[in-house]
């Protein structure tokens, strides 16, 4: 499967990031290759396989108990500015 | 001319009553200061690892059986990739093509009408943090409190046609999520909000037109007006030929200047991107779990109001306005219990109770108080207009209807040999009366009660002070 460059510029603005167009290409051929490699594995043949069959590791759940975060002092250690508690950035509206 | 009718489907995200956040240890107590319920899983720290809380298992799947949905007992979540900062992770997880239940319905009964609504899915997922736009600032401060804790979406098919309708879905909705212990669905603190596609096509007609999606009302009232407003705009395309302008986008209501505007238009309609979560295996419920699950389910709104006319011989109108909030039902009941007088603990809390709770947050008396106050008016110790007084001093104050009354001094005079010592006196200080009524003028009577009353301070049991007036009167 294919990847095209212009896929890859469209990805990149839905993420917010920027290539340039040396990486795109790059990027466009590693994305074909990860797809190439699905359709490889697609491949295999899966009759009689049970898809959730998840017997030997149990669903892990957590007990719903509220334990607050000890570090909190460096939780927030990274960010560039606060107002008091809270993380401020430049305004973003909707 | 043609006539048009609405097409309404909702998408109502609820946050679900747990103690922790899905993924995470940290508490979901709305109101704490910004950020304090936050840790290295909430806000997205690279190598963290969610664990699913065993609690949303549980209120989804009870949610579901509340909902009339089919619980799909091998579900699983997924990415929703989205570039914004009140998601710090850039995606949330959610689900996506296997939801947790689907296909349910809820009744319901407008102007004697039976609708059925139909509810597509239900999933659990994330809530975002919260951005906090400070006006004439040139900054957005974020609070990551809310971002983690337990949602359900529950979104339901194009089956409501009005305002009214959609309306009176989520309240129905809202009765049954409370009353199952599932959320407590407080609109104006967000932990439900509503978003509600909406279209416009000529009446008859089988299409779905071009929907538009409209969001931030924080109350039902709201709800109610925004679609008003909507279909209104959309109609008027329709009715002047231009109905290409209605275009797919996502509006926002403007409560303020009640009016929809434009959020996003379908040309930057979010591409999710979804994917299955590599984090979490998928979510597989057995199904005797499913069951017992579905077997701690208390009695639903349906159910509650059909036991309440049968036993308490009460109208559909008085148990409708009685269980809409389930803790006023509760305290129906148990003042019902305490006093065995169905339809005056009814009148009581449908006039006087809710009247007050138009202004306070919580029912300001005890049902033993109130059950107290009906059993001392029906008794006779006090009149029903003293009662009133008694009531209000009851909500101020914590102390007994006994007491209340002794110290206001509202026992009426039910004894006869004191209301007869009144009645004398009333009579033989007012003869023309007497001859009036003795000449057949039966106003005087009315008059000659109102002079013992008066006499009586207000405190004469008016039955007896009847009795005894007609008696002499009579002679």
């Amino acid at each position: 499967m294919k990847v095209t460059k212009e896929e890859v510029a469209y990805i990149a603005k839905l993420s917010n990031l920027m290539l340039t167009p040396e990486q795109a290409e790059k990027q466009a051929e590693e994305f074909s290759n990860i797809l190439n490699h699905f359709d490889t594995i697609n491949q295999e043949n899966l009759t009689g396989i049970e898809m959730y069959s998840f017997e030997d590791e149990p669903l892990r759940l957590r007990k719903d108990e509220a334990i607050p975060f000890k570090n909190s002092d460096e939780l927030y250690a990274n960010t560039k500015s606060m107002q008091e508690t809270a993380i401020k950035i430049p305004k973003v509206v909707e | 001319m043609a006539v048009y009718e609405t097409v309404i489907g909702l998408e109502i995200h609820v946050e679900l009553d747990t103690k922790s956040k899905i993924f995470c240890s940290c508490s979901t107590k709305f109101g704490a200061e910004p950020n304090k319920n936050t840790c290295p899983v909430c806000i997205g720290l690279p190598g963290v690892m969610p664990v699913l809380n065993e609690e949303v298992v549980k209120l989804a799947v009870k949610a579901g059986s509340a909902l009339n949905c089919k619980i799909n007992l091998i579900n699983k979540t997924d990415r929703k990739n989205y570039f914004y900062p009140d998601l710090p992770k850039a995606y949330q997880i959610s689900q996506f093509d296997l939801p947790i239940c689907s296909g349910g319905f809820i009744d319901l009964d407008i102007e004697d009408r039976a609708r059925k609504i139909g509810i597509t899915r239900i999933h659990i997922e994330e809530d975002a943090g919260k951005l906090i736009h400070l006006e004439d600032s040139e900054y957005t401060l974020i609070d990551y409190n809310r971002g983690g804790v337990p949602l359900i979406e529950i979104v339901t098919e194009p089956d409501m046609r009005s305002a009214d309708e959609a309306v009176a879905f989520l309240k129905k909705l809202r009765a049954i999520l409370i009353y199952s212990g599932i959320s407590d669905c407080k609109m104006e603190q967000g932990s439900m909000r509503c978003d509600v596609n909406i279209s416009v096509r000529e009446y008859g007609s089988q299409e779905l037109n071009t929907k538009v999606e409209i969001k931030n009302m924080n109350s039902l009232k709201e709800v109610h007006k925004a679609i008003l407003k909507e279909e209104n705009r959309q109609m008027q395309f329709y009715h002047y030929g231009e109905g290409h302008k209605v275009v797919q986008e996502t509006r926002r209501w403007d409560a303020s200047k009640g009016r929809t505007v434009t959020m996003r238009s379908k040309e930057d309609a979010h591409d999710y991107r979804y994917f299955p979560e590599p984090d979490l295996p998928p979510v597989i419920i057995a199904s005797e779990t499913a069951e017992a699950i579905k077997n701690t389910l208390p009695e639903l709104p349906d159910a509650k109001r059909k036991r309440m006319i049968e036993k308490y011989r009460l109208t559909e109108q008085e148990v409708d306005i009685l269980i809409e909030e389930k803790y006023v039902a509760d305290f129906y009941e148990e003042t019902v219990q305490l006093s065995n007088e169905p339809k005056e603990a009814s009148n009581w809390i449908i006039t006087e109770v809710l009247r007050v709770l138009k202004t306070e947050k919580e029912i300001p008396l005890t049902t033993r108080q109130l059950s107290d106050l009906i059993l001392e008016i029906k008794k006779g110790t006090i009149s029903r207009t003293a009662g009133k007084e008694v009531f209000e001093a009851l909500i101020t104050s914590e102390a007994s209807v006994e007491k209340i009354i002794a110290a206001k001094g509202f026992q009426q005079i039910s004894a006869k040999d004191e209301i007869e010592a009144i009645v004398d006196q009333v009579l033989s200080s007012n003869p023309q009366a007497i001859e009036d009524f003795a000449s057949g003028k039966t106003q005087s009577f009315g008059f000659l009660m109102g002079q013992c009353m008066k006499a009586s301070k207000g405190k004469g049991n008016p039955g007896v002070v009847k009795e005894i007036l007609e008696q002499k009167l009579r002679r």
